[in-house]
């Protein structure tokens, strides 16, 4: 009988011990890899017939998006009514090669293999036109692959010129070559959920530059890291109500935290205090700026001293599902404009966790301000068929500015602040509603983008990136770390890197 | 009458006829043929192919810069594996995680196996598929239910181990608990393993079992006398099945960091993830499948140790093996 019952009572509780494991329930979503990158599922649309062939009498060019943005639903379905409308349009006025009409065929591939899929079709011959939107890192890791945009420019009577010539230059590859059309830009700001300040009975932070910051006890302090520190602290909540900046803070058991890096990587991080580079001037040396040390320390502190920066585990807990900055459970984050395509679990719902938050100034570090900037480009391949006739395609995709509020950005040129106002806030309104975001902010914070941009190329790019990725990954996961050592690991890494450059 | 001559019908030998069995042969060809031919294309011809290129520059960005190399991509990979380079690291990772894995994940399917086979047991079928089901969801989903199954805050682990009294580690946020975070993830799927070991199971004589209650012999003796020996081909089997599927080790890895880097901090760097990380991200697919072919020889070696090592400790009931 007994024997019987143990039998039993293994069995069950070896399927239990499997159930439970089964029905744990996934608390973590993705982060996007990317910027703009969708948590979305995406439709996949595969590759069409080989760029620059003839179909039906239609020169063929192929547009590859996915390096980036533009693989979430609305994106997907926007952009194919965009092809709709040029394809329509070069039925009615052929401006191909020849007098041919030109179709254009889109290729959607999910941003996790995008990489992958764009080099076995460039490796096997059958690589697409158009790729874009991509970033700065998305272009460099196909360094060399990419036609000079100048010349197709100007056989297009496209005047690059009117573009900031700094821009253009951070848009360059090594050799100086533009290989990119400029298209959307995504400054950085303070996101700040106002929910959250308001329950702390605490001032909004400033959205002019100069401004200054109203502290609890009502004096006027400059809007510095350091301020950013003392407010996060008093936004960070455990389960007894207490904030970290009081005794008795129980850090194991937070409901609510005051600061988060939303889906950040080392560099953009360290140059939200300054602008800089892990490679020095000679171009060959590894180096770590001391702002940059600055800012690794910040934010290692936040997590571990000051606990108003959620770890890893907290940060794919059910209590921030992942996306902490959505969850409506942390106060302020730097964000990029790109940040706005993940807001919400449903883009066209009202939110159920964050539902009233603006945009503040970018603190400064040592009075200096600086607000990391992503740039989207679509670029064309060296090996497309019909180069002109791409860049033909390319500038009418760029001319419909609708598509760069899809994708969570602005225009580079025009009245951005009408932009913003006629599309972005026209995106934001079914999640948000009744929320204003002033947006004069992110506009500001494009003057104060780093000199040198925070993805920009070093010797060995890409193991580079996985090296100190590597190490930087033990940041929000690993207390008790010696942050000297960690700076050391990450220049000898690099320093390896640079010797054995390819 | 005039009698034509056929003379070529004359002086023709008779058409010969196929034989049934020939016929059979290229009948049976001709409907393998898919199958052939997917072989021969997609598995074939890229083993033959990234040999051939393990000794080649390759890559796959420059295919134009193609060129012959002799064995730098073996000496760059001893060179990693001395210096405790990349090779070095994820081959330590990849041994580390064997020795956690393959013998706990044994001895559970050995263990479930042995409970479903009791004769007490009251729903055995139930058990069986509720044991085997977890085999049946794909592995990006069950990694990533189970991120959330061992988050250190919230997950349910952590709730239970906490609720006990107990710490909850962190498991794939902290680089000393991703490795046996992982190996629990691969438990949960050993219901494939655990069927093979019910089917030896039941094919164990119960003569022997009486033979040792005569004998006076407890459970145990009839485990480690009887049950053991009668099902060791299995456990030979399931644990060379075992290192192989250990050396191909990549999926639940690569879900829990697609950039590929082994995060945090390195600890889930396994072998194929650095092979993924030089083909795919860095480019050099020559080297990539160099490291390949290396991983082929650790595996083919430690099949010749198992196989060597089974005269000791196989039973064959037949004799034969």
């Amino acid at each position: 009988m007994f024997r019987r019952g143990f039998t039993q009572f293994a069995a069950l509780a070896s399927v239990a011990a499997l159930a439970v494991s089964a029905c744990g329930g996934a608390g973590a979503t993705t982060a996007p890899s990317a910027a703009g990158a969708s948590t979305a599922p995406s439709a996949i649309i595969t590759a069409g017939p080989k760029s620059g062939t003839i179909v039906n009498g239609h020169i063929v060019i192929r547009w590859y998006v996915g390096l980036g943005s533009g693989t979430n639903p609305q994106q997907i379905a926007l952009q194919q009514s965009i092809v709709n409308d040029f394809n329509a349009a070069q039925d009615k006025t052929p401006t191909g090669k020849g007098g041919m009409p030109i179709m254009l065929s889109m290729e959607i591939v999910q941003n996790t293999t995008a990489t992958d899929i764009l080099k076995t079709e460039l490796a096997s011959g059958n690589g697409p036109d158009i790729v874009g939107p991509v970033g700065v890192k998305g272009r460099l890791g196909f360094e060399g692959l990419w036609a000079d945009i100048t010349p197709l420019a100007k056989t297009n009577g496209l005047d690059l010129t009117k573009y900031d010539p700094n821009l253009l230059k951070q848009l360059s590859n090594s050799a100086g070559v533009l290989d990119g059309f400029p298209y959307a830009v995504y400054p950085s700001f303070i996101f700040f959920n106002k929910d959250l300040f308001d329950e702390a009975k605490l001032a909004y932070p400033p959205q002019k530059v100069g401004d200054k910051y109203k502290m609890p006890d009502g004096t006027m302090v400059d809007w510095t890291w350091d301020t950013v520190k003392t407010v996060a602290k008093l936004l960070s909540v455990d389960k007894n109500g207490k904030d970290a900046s009081q005794a008795g803070f129980d850090p194991a058991n937070q409901t609510q935290f005051g600061f988060e890096f939303q889906y950040t990587e080392g560099r953009r991080l360290a140059s939200d205090f300054a602008s800089g580079s892990f490679v020095a001037a000679d171009g060959k040396t590894a180096a770590f700026p001391d702002p940059w040390k600055a800012a690794w320390t910040w934010y290692y502190n936040g997590i571990w001293t000051d606990h108003f920066i959620a770890n890893d585990t907290e940060r794919n807990s059910t209590l921030l599902g992942g996306n902490p900055t959505a969850s409506g459970h942390v106060g302020m984050a730097a964000v990029l404009q790109w940040y706005t395509c993940c807001l919400s679990p449903d883009p066209l719902k009202a939110n159920t966790g964050l539902k009233k938050w603006d945009i503040a100034i970018q603190p400064s570090y040592n009075g200096v301000i600086t607000a990391p900037m992503d740039l989207d480009v679509f670029s064309i391949t060296k090996s497309s068929g019909d180069q002109q006739d791409a860049f033909t395609a390319l500038a009418y995709i760029a001319s419909r500015g609708e598509l760069a509020a899809n994708y969570g950005g602005v225009p580079l040129l025009g009245d951005q602040l009408t932009f913003y106002h006629k599309y972005v806030d026209a995106l934001l309104a079914p999640q948000f509603p009744g929320n204003v975001v002033n947006w004069q902010v992110a506009i500001d914070m494009e003057k104060y983008a780093p000199a040198i941009h925070h993805e920009a190329g070093f010797p060995n790019y890409i193991k580079g990136m996985s090296d100190y990725t590597k190490v930087f990954s033990t940041l929000p996961t690993t207390p008790g770390l010696d942050m000297n050592k960690v700076f050391t690991d990450v220049t000898t890494a690099l320093q390896t890197d640079f010797n054995t450059t390819p | 009458m005039v009698i034509v001559e056929d003379k070529e019908s004359v002086h023709a030998p008779p058409p010969r006829k196929m034989s049934l069995a020939r016929r059979e042969t290229l009948l049976g060809l001709a409907f393998l043929s898919p199958w052939l031919v997917g072989l021969v294309v997609f598995v074939a011809m890229p083993i033959i192919a990234s040999l051939a290129l393990s000794f080649t520059n390759f890559n796959i960005l420059h295919p134009e810069d193609l060129r012959f190399i002799g064995l730098d991509n073996y000496s760059r990979m001893w060179n990693e594996l001395l210096s405790n380079g990349a090779v070095g690291q994820s081959l330590g990772v990849t041994a580390r995680f064997t020795l956690m894995s393959v013998p706990l994940s044994i001895g559970l399917a050995l263990g479930m196996a042995l409970l479903l086979n009791q004769r007490l047991l009251v729903g055995k079928p139930i058990f069986r598929t509720l044991f085997f089901m977890p085999v049946l969801i794909p592995l990006v989903a069950s990694t990533i239910v189970w991120q959330g199954f061992l988050n250190g805050q919230s997950g349910w682990l952590a709730l239970i181990l906490r609720s006990v009294g107990l710490p909850a580690p962190n498991w794939f946020y902290d680089p000393a608990w991703a490795l046996p975070g992982l190996v629990l993830l691969g438990i949960w799927g050993v219901g494939n393993m655990m069927l093979i070991f019910l089917a030896g199971l039941q094919g164990v004589p119960t003569e022997l079992y009486e033979a040792v209650k005569v004998d006076g012999g407890g459970a145990w003796a009839r485990f480690r006398h009887v049950t053991l020996p009668m099902i060791s081909p299995v456990l030979f089997y399931n644990i060379l099945i075992s290192i192989i599927g250990v050396s191909q080790y990549f999926t639940q890895a690569y879900v829990i960091d697609p950039g590929g880097n082994g995060l945090p901090g390195g600890s889930t760097f396994f072998y194929n993830m650095n092979l993924y990380k030089e083909g795919w991200t860095y480019n050099n697919m020559g080297y990539a499948s160099a490291l390949a072919w290396l991983m082929m020889l650790v595996v083919v070696v430690a099949a010749l140790v198992l196989f060597r090592s089974s005269a000791r400790w196989v039973f064959y009931a037949g004799g034969d093996r």
